[in-house]
């Protein structure tokens, strides 16, 4: 079965945001919810595209840090 | 000389002229001031000034120069700083109606480093809220782009990119987490240079992604750049991740004979950039291989990707940052940074992790790219500055994944990426195109290895004529 588009709907995504408390203006709610679903959508596509990285992090984490030194 | 012909000449050439007695800090500093009462309500640069301490400081500056003191080579000069640092002497408002603690914040240790050296502060710069763009309603109001006031400055560094193009101040400071220098730079015809991370200390400065914010400046010449990250650079006790190698500026290239320069393809197609742009690119291309540069073509196959990275790593950085301010303050932010920061709070964390570590596979394959060229060059972003227009509401999410997410519209697309990866790097003015608008090109270094991509930028400005730009209606 194809997964749903939509991550969030308007009751959960104010659930959501509620149980952390925030409360959205309500001019702001529809961008917000089409925003985290375009969002989500975009990084499960990225993710699927890419499930070779690896599950060790010690090559990639923190390579700022100790990159050039 | 006259100091009211001299607004637009390069810091190092108003020190030098100030040590030669040509003029002194307060006469420069008054005719920066005129300026600024003359041109800012249209352009909106500033957000606040500080008159009478930035006039006690260049007297005294002045004095000192008299006596045969000079602190440095940028002694006298006159900057202004983004509106993210922390100072003693004036608000930090991130450009927000917000406000948010900054009792646990030191006073910025770069903009103290060029106090120390004797340059003078003479205020704060507009700037996108929080350094979060794109603002919708900038509470101190729009700031302009100086080549065409309906066009935008770019963000978030606005106030600091117009103000050095239209020559209300001898540089600036900006701050750079995805591009926030080099694209306001690109759009006001300036420079702007992004150091490594860590080159320069963040202390006292407001962050928005600390693994990827960088400060730096923007100035009307390469040396200027140059200049000020020798007096801002090294290790500060207050940042301890600017435990790293000295800055190390090269000495002036004749020429860029044995250089070796990887034109980043992901760039140059037409998806990423528009005709014009990538036209005078390839034309800035030419003039490095006239100067002896041998240029290849290198490939970043992730670059585009941060278009959902960035989002996804910067808002729920953010909403953290913000938590309290955004519960108890909610309508003091604008409607653009409290939605961006509320889908932070809505990501599920797999997905947060996850941007993570693709982000740190985009950073190798940077420099890896990196490994087999001195420098990699491209266009500093996609098109010349665009109009300053109201958003129209998103309609679904194929429209949001088209406009705020699309491949070559996201913004910061062309600069973002060098953040991920963590190098230096720097936008020069490339040309101007059909609309009077400047472009700018990007040059990009390997780690903690600016000295070699200045050197170079340098050597490009100078074969550019003129080799600085002043937008037509700031001239005078």
């Amino acid at each position: 079965m194809a997964p749903p588009e939509e991550f969030l709907t308007e009751a959960t995504l104010l659930n959501a945001l509620r149980a952390q408390g925030f409360t959205p203006a309500p001019e702001d709610v529809a961008e917000i919810l089409l925003r985290t679903n375009a969002l989500v959508k975009g990084l499960n596509e990225l993710m699927e595209a890419h499930p070779d990285l690896p599950e060790s992090l010690e090559k990639y984490d923190g390579w700022w840090t100790r990159s050039a030194r | 000389m006259r100091v009211d012909q001299h607004v637009f000449a390069s810091a190092l050439e108003q020190a030098a002229a100030m040590r030669a007695g040509h003029y002194t800090p307060a006469e420069l500093l008054d005719a920066y001031l005129a300026r600024i009462r003359r041109y800012d309500e249209g352009l909106r640069a500033f957000i606040n000034i500080d008159e009478e301490g930035s006039r006690a400081r260049a007297e005294a500056l002045g004095a000192e120069l008299k006596s045969g003191r000079v602190r440095s080579r940028l002694h006298g000069t006159i900057f202004a700083v983004k509106d993210q640092m922390n100072l003693e002497r004036l608000p930090t408002t991130g450009g927000s109606r917000a406000k948010v603690d900054l009792s646990l914040y030191s006073e910025a240790t770069v903009v103290r480093r060029l106090e120390e050296a004797g340059a003078i502060l003479l205020g704060t710069l507009n700037t996108h809220e929080f350094h979060n763009g794109p603002t919708r309603h900038f509470p101190f109001g729009r700031p302009r782009n100086p080549w065409n006031h309906s066009r935008s400055p770019g963000g978030s560094s606005s106030g600091s990119a117009a103000a050095v193009a239209a020559g209300l101040c001898s540089f600036s400071l900006g701050g750079d987490t995805g591009g926030s220098i080099r694209v306001p730079a690109a759009n006001c015809g300036v420079v702007g240079l992004k150091p490594t991370w860590s080159r320069v200390s963040r202390a006292g400065v407001i962050p928005l992604l600390p693994s990827m914010d960088c400060v730096g400046p923007l100035t009307r010449t390469v040396a200027d750049s140059e200049a000020v990250l020798e007096l801002v650079a090294g290790f500060d006790p207050a940042d301890k991740t600017t435990n790293n190698p000295p800055f190390e500026p090269r000495p002036q290239l004749e020429n860029l004979r044995g250089l070796r320069l990887g034109l980043i393809d992901e760039l140059m197609r037409p998806e990423m950039t528009s005709p014009e742009s990538l036209s005078l690119t390839q034309a800035a291309i030419r003039e490095l291989e006239g100067l002896g540069a041998e240029v290849v073509t290198r490939s970043i196959p992730l670059l585009a990707e941060t278009r959902y990275l960035m989002p996804a790593l910067v808002s729920s950085e953010a909403v953290n940052n913000h938590r309290q301010a955004l519960q108890s303050q909610y309508g003091s932010y604008d409607q653009n940074t409290r939605v961006s920061m509320l889908v932070g709070a809505l990501l599920p964390a797999n997905l947060v992790r996850f941007a993570d570590r693709l982000r740190s596979k985009l950073a190798l394959q940077i420099t890896d790219a990196l490994a087999e060229v001195d420098l990699l060059v491209g266009p500093s972003s996609g098109r010349s500055a665009p109009a300053v227009a109201e958003l129209e509401p998103f309609k679904d999410i194929a429209d949001v994944q088209q406009r705020l997410y699309g491949v070559g519209i996201a913004s910061g697309q062309h600069t973002r990426p060098f953040n991920f990866a963590g190098v230096p790097a720097i936008s020069v003015p490339c040309g101007v195109d059909s609309n009077h608008l400047p472009v700018g090109l990007q040059f990009v270094g390997k780690h903690f290895d600016e000295g070699l991509m200045l050197a170079a930028a340098k050597a490009f400005e100078g074969a550019q004529s003129p080799t600085s730009l002043v937008p037509p209606s700031y001239a005078e």
